[in-house]
């Protein structure tokens, strides 16, 4: 039986322009507040629907025209990275010439974060990989920012004990991009580091880039090489900087790229890869496994 | 699918698409044309009174949610102007372009006039001024406008002239 309103008599099209008119006066009729109610419950059922719909159609349309540059950029990028691999393979060749090449590839293994311990004397992490990994003690571990510690104790083949680079008493060799300038890096507070052991006539500028150095930390007179991470791995900015006349250095506030409050995925960095240690400076195993072995957390 | 049906669809997309596509690029200062009255008013022609004043209710209530403060002054404006068109379908020379257009016009007015009226009485807007600055001259509009597409509605049979 189909739907068909053409065939009403009089009365009823009476009826029915009364009862409208009925309801549209009752709708005016209302207060202004419930008005605007009744206005949104009504809109909810008659337009909802099409304002969905609309909101898709905008929506595919967003995600289409976002492709189209994402693709564009992925394209751009490719170019860029096949570039980036040409030199990248006459610079290894330059450095084995020089034999300076530690070729050996790094890999980034994700981990997830499972428990954070902190204390006094250190800011632990405790990191899992889906995989094992061939766990070395300061094996840096990343974020898609930027360090944010190294391994401090294996605990198991697929999990770790990392030390946070805020942690009190860590000191991480670094340097400044811009200058190649060495220094040291110290937590001060939350995000925030001193680097230390920059000359205070040096050129340092607010903005300037911090990096990872391959130079050992020097502790006392003794250099401990097992210490040093590979070469440019991102840190953090320099936020301020004072030279203040009573000092030999300068006083540099770093501020770091990752966030130290909210780590849920690390990227534990294997191998010493293309950041480029200095040729021989391998880790010892004997003096890793003993430094590992004592400082259990 | 069945005619009143086919219509209806057909008239509510008219009434969505001419509203929100082709009204802002048509619409001069205040003078517009009212495509979801000129669907109200080729639904009256084609299925009579009570499915104009029905689907006026309807189409005037969707655009009453986009202004909540005059909520039910459009269902009523258009359900008014469906009746007025159904019952004037009986005597409706339908095929004179010039008739349609007029017709249309003549609603258009009476419905504007409904708005301003209900917007003077609770002091919202003047009458008189609006009237003969806005309402006329977008009744002219909508009459025009309405020509072609009452045309095309009867060349895809939505006109029921043998009711």
């Amino acid at each position: 039986m189909g739907l068909n309103l053409a065939t009403h008599t009089r009365r009823s099209e009476i009826l029915a322009v009364a009862v409208c008119a009925a309801l549209s006066i009752g709708l005016l009729a209302l207060p202004s507040a419930e008005r605007i109610r009744v206005a949104g419950v009504l809109g909810t059922v008659l337009t909802g629907p099409y304002d969905r719909f609309a909101a898709f159609v905008a929506d595919v349309g967003r995600v289409r025209g976002e492709n189209a540059s994402l693709r564009a950029e992925v394209a751009a990028l490719r170019v860029d990275r096949e570039a980036a691999e040409r030199l990248r393979r006459e610079r290894d060749e330059l450095r084995q010439a020089l034999g300076l090449l530690d070729a050996a590839p790094a890999d980034l293994v994700p981990c997830e974060v499972q428990r954070r311990r902190v204390a006094a004397s250190a800011s632990l992490i405790l990191v899992r990989s889906v995989e094992a990994v061939a766990w070395e003690r300061y094996q840096p571990v990343i974020t898609v920012e930027g360090l944010v510690g190294r391994v401090h104790t294996p605990a198991g083949p697929s999990a770790a004990w990392v030390e946070l680079l805020n942690s009190p008493g860590v000191g991480v060799s670094c340097q400044l991009v811009r200058t190649g300038l060495p220094g040291i890096l110290h937590p001060r507070e939350g995000d925030e580091f001193d680097l230390a052991l920059v000359g205070r006539d040096e050129d340092v500028e607010i903005g300037d880039r911090v990096v990872t150095s391959d130079v050992g930390l020097l502790q006392g007179e003794t250099a401990v090489p097992q210490d040093a991470l590979p070469r440019g791995l991102p840190v953090g900015v320099v936020v301020a900087v004072e030279s203040p006349p009573e000092q030999l250095f300068k006083e540099i506030r770093v501020k770091s790229l990752a966030s130290f409050s909210r780590l849920d995925v690390v990227f534990a960095v294997v191998g010493r890869g293309d950041w480029l240690t200095a040729a021989g400076a391998l880790p010892d195993t004997a003096a890793t496994d003993s430094v590992a072995v004592e400082a259990q957390p | 699918m069945n005619r009143f049906l086919r219509t209806t669809l057909a008239l509510g997309l008219l009434a969505l698409l001419g509203d929100t596509l082709l009204a802002p690029l048509l619409t001069f200062g205040h003078i517009g044309p009212d495509f979801s009255l000129i669907a109200v008013a080729i639904l009256a022609l084609a299925e009579g009174a009570f499915a104009g004043t029905v689907g006026g209710f309807v189409l005037g209530l969707v655009i009453d949610t986009a202004s909540p403060d005059q909520l039910g002054l459009n269902s009523l404006a258009k359900s008014l102007a469906g009746f007025a068109a159904g019952r004037a379908r009986a005597r409706f020379n339908f095929g004179i372009p010039a008739v349609e257009g007029t017709t249309v016009a003549v609603l258009a007015l009476g419905h504007d006039a409904l708005h301003l009226l209900v917007l003077s009485w609770t002091g919202r807007s003047t009458f008189l001024e609006p009237l003969f600055t806005a309402a006329l001259p977008s009744a002219v509009f909508t009459g025009l406008v309405a020509i072609p597409l009452i045309r095309a509605a009867d060349l895809l049979g939505l006109l029921n002239r043998d009711d």
